[in-house]
């Protein structure tokens, strides 16, 4: 199932997340894994919002094609961004992986109804979390057929 | 009334033309059991029978040629009363009849209808008058305890304030009773004081006069004046005339206002004197026994309703703090959660960065790290990997309670199917034999009653001996209760430990044999007491172990979800 990397277009992963070291450890676990992959870090909501429409130093921003969102985020909380991509009738066929510091966090925000594709649970255990980055980056990617984008 | 009074004066007339006979009219009127008397114009008494002697308890020697005031030392009032009366009949010759309220000289108050006719003498002038009475104390008393009590019942039965139920019964009291005003003292147990509370009188300004300096009165309870001495003694206290009682200390102020007869009854709740009313009378009045027996009742009454109200003011007050509590306690739960979700994803994430950064330490750069280096970066990562099950399992304790499901009735036989399937893997890894009894169902939040079985079965499993596994789960229903046991032929453990295994993160064995944070048991004690159940455990070293708790089978107050 899995394709040469070297010979697709990388695929482009936009990563909101407000800890450098969830970023640099992400970073890692993707440079371990099989796919090509441009890896793009927005910092807080609000960055994320203008990663995503392309506005200021964005303008030039792929559109990505798999969107990893934590939801305690500086200035515009994840929930409201996550609602934002999903009210969006561009965006919104872009899929979104929840990451959850827990496993109580994960049950307190699906009682939520946010329409996520997909919860993951960060794991304190590295290999674990290795193991996670790269599944979601093979079930995204190449198993489940995504809507083209436009 | 009329035909009841015999027409004396006729039969007179009749017996004047009879001289013979006057002896036997004589005779007849001194046995008639009515009393009757005779006066002349002068209104001097000239003539009473032997019921009138019986009546008034007064020889006819010590009235013959005296007057109505001769009778009445104690009573102008009475007095003036029939000689205003008298004056009327001299003036409009024929009968009349009153009804009258008599202070006898002994103290017995009479209630009576007097029938009275003049009767002329030879010379067809008016000569006379006579009289008869009749005695209505007994109907009377009756109509007046009956209205008595059933004003002080209809004001005790209102929801009016307690200050206006005693208002309401004195009025109602007064004006029943001819007393001219009346006031409740209560007794302030912390500062051993009497206050004057709540007064009624008629319609007069020097009544009110009167009350409103009592109101300004407190006294010690003492053993002189009125009040002090009915919360002293615990019974009613009668003054005749004020004005000549000295120890009165508002003897003065009272008779200024006109006052002169006073009876103060105890407010008693059992034998606990809380206070009492007084009443004023504008004439001196004898004792009246009858009011002082009927009136114990109703200042029991009183005490009685004051004792309500106080326990419904209490309950209320109770009930209050009760809603702040509550109200503090959901308040507190929301935080609880709140901490609980901070707790989750804060804590945690340092611990990920530590634990993270470290493995990658190892992953990147362990060819050039010794052994020692390695085994201390182990313990690095066991030691955040222990501390994230912890956080997880506290949230899981505390969310016993915060995300818990009321209670229905459920299978019993499901909460445990759904306990076994979580369990799977480690039942066929120990080989367990399971079995259980038939299944009940029960008044439960099946998935907590599903997590009971899984953590003691699971625990069950846990600590295994030798043998395989035999764990049986038995079920022993009464109408009311399912007692719940869960029994294996594991390591069993010294019941001197029972308390400590159900507290949370408490072990009796080292984490390298078994390994956990020793929270199960502690979430199942946890939703047993939530279902209102208890839990204990019976076992020996060596020979298994078999946990009960029980469960209810319908609703019953005290378990609450």
């Amino acid at each position: 199932m899995i394709q040469n990397a070297q010979e697709s277009p990388p695929v482009e992963i936009l990563l909101v997340e407000d800890n450098p070291g969830d970023h640099r450890l992400t970073k890692e676990a993707l440079h371990e894994g099989k796919v090509y992959n441009n890896l793009h870090w927005a910092q807080d909501g609000v960055e994320a919002i203008e990663f995503l429409k392309r506005r200021g130093k964005y303008k030039d921003a792929p559109r990505p094609d798999i969107i990893l969102l934590d939801l305690n985020l500086p200035k515009k909380d994840g929930r409201q961004v996550l609602s934002e991509i999903k009210q969006d009738d561009d965006l919104r066929y872009i899929p979104v992986v929840i990451l959850t510091t827990s496993k109580a966090e994960e049950d307190v925000l699906k009682s939520y109804h946010l329409h996520a594709n997909c919860y993951v649970t960060k794991p304190v255990d590295l290999e674990k979390f290795i193991t996670v980055v790269q599944s979601i980056d093979r079930f995204w990617l190449t198993v489940v057929t995504l809507p083209n984008a436009k | 009334m009329s035909e009841a009074s015999p027409d004396i004066a006729s039969v007179l007339a009749v017996l004047e033309t009879r001289r013979d006979d006057l002896r036997i009219a004589q005779e007849l009127i001194e046995v008639l059991p009515i009393p009757v008397f005779f006066k002349g114009r002068d209104g001097k008494y000239q003539g009473v029978n032997r019921a009138w002697e019986a009546f008034f308890g007064v020889k006819r020697r010590d009235i013959l040629g005296g007057n109505v005031t001769d009778l009445y030392p104690n009573e102008p009032g009475v007095a003036a009363k029939h000689t205003e009366m008298d004056a009327r009949l001299w003036a409009a010759p024929g009968d009349q009849s009153y009804e009258i309220r008599l202070a006898l000289a002994d103290g017995r108050v009479r209630h009576t209808i007097y029938y009275k006719a003049t009767y002329a003498g030879p010379d067809g002038e008016v000569a006379g008058l006579i009289g008869t009475i009749i005695d209505i104390t007994e109907r009377k008393q009756a109509e007046q305890r009956e209205a008595i009590e059933h004003a002080v019942a209809r004001h005790l039965g209102s929801d009016e304030s307690l200050a206006d139920a005693i208002r309401g019964i004195m009025q109602v009291m007064c004006e029943r009773l001819d007393w001219a005003c009346a006031a409740r003292w209560s007794l302030d147990e912390a500062q051993n004081r009497l206050h004057c509370v709540e007064t009624w009188s008629e319609d007069d300004e020097r009544l009110r006069a009167f009350l409103e300096l009592s109101r300004r009165e407190t006294f010690v309870p003492g053993t002189t004046g009125m009040i002090r001495r009915v919360l002293t003694t615990g019974e009613s206290v009668w003054i005749a005339d004020i004005a000549e009682k000295k120890d009165f200390l508002r003897g003065p102020k009272a008779t200024a206002a006109g006052l002169r007869g006073a009876f103060a009854l105890p407010v008693r709740m059992g034998e606990k004197v809380l206070g009492a009313i007084e009443f004023f009378s504008h004439e001196p009045r004898h004792p009246d026994k009858w009011l002082l027996t009927t009136t114990v009742s109703i200042g029991n009454l009183i005490g009685q309703l004051m004792a309500r109200r106080q326990a419904e003011a209490a309950m209320r007050e109770a009930f209050q703090e009760l809603e702040h509590k509550t109200r503090e306690l959901t308040r507190s739960n929301e935080e609880l959660q709140q901490f609980a979700y901070v707790a989750s994803h804060d804590l945690q994430e340092p611990l990920r960065m530590i634990s993270s950064y470290t493995q990658l330490l190892g992953r990147r750069y362990g060819d050039r790290l010794d052994g020692d280096a390695k085994e201390f970066m182990a313990y690095i990562v066991d030691g955040a990997a222990r501390m994230k099950q912890l956080i997880e399992d506290l949230l899981a304790y505390s969310r016993v309670g915060t995300r818990a499901k009321e209670f229905q009735e459920v299978d019993s036989g499901a909460s445990l199917a759904r306990a076994l399937s979580n369990l799977r893997a480690s039942q066929e890894a120990s080989g367990a034999v399971i079995t259980h009894d038939p299944m009940p169902h029960v008044l439960a939040d099946g998935a907590q009653l599903a997590q009971i079985f899984q953590n003691l079965i699971g625990n069950a499993i846990k600590f295994r001996g030798a043998e395989p596994p035999r764990i049986h789960v038995g079920a022993q229903t009464t109408d009311t209760v399912c007692v719940f046991t869960v029994k294996d032929n594991g390591i069993g453990l010294d019941t001197q430990y029972a308390e400590r295994i159900f507290m949370m993160f408490q072990r009796l064995h080292n984490k390298t044999e078994y390994p956990g944070t020793g929270i199960g048991l502690a979430i199942v004690k946890k939703i047993v007491e939530r279902h209102g159940g208890r839990i204990w455990v019976e076992s020996e070293p060596g020979k298994g172990a078999q946990f009960g708790f029980t469960i209810a089978r319908e609703h019953a107050t005290g378990a609450t979800p």
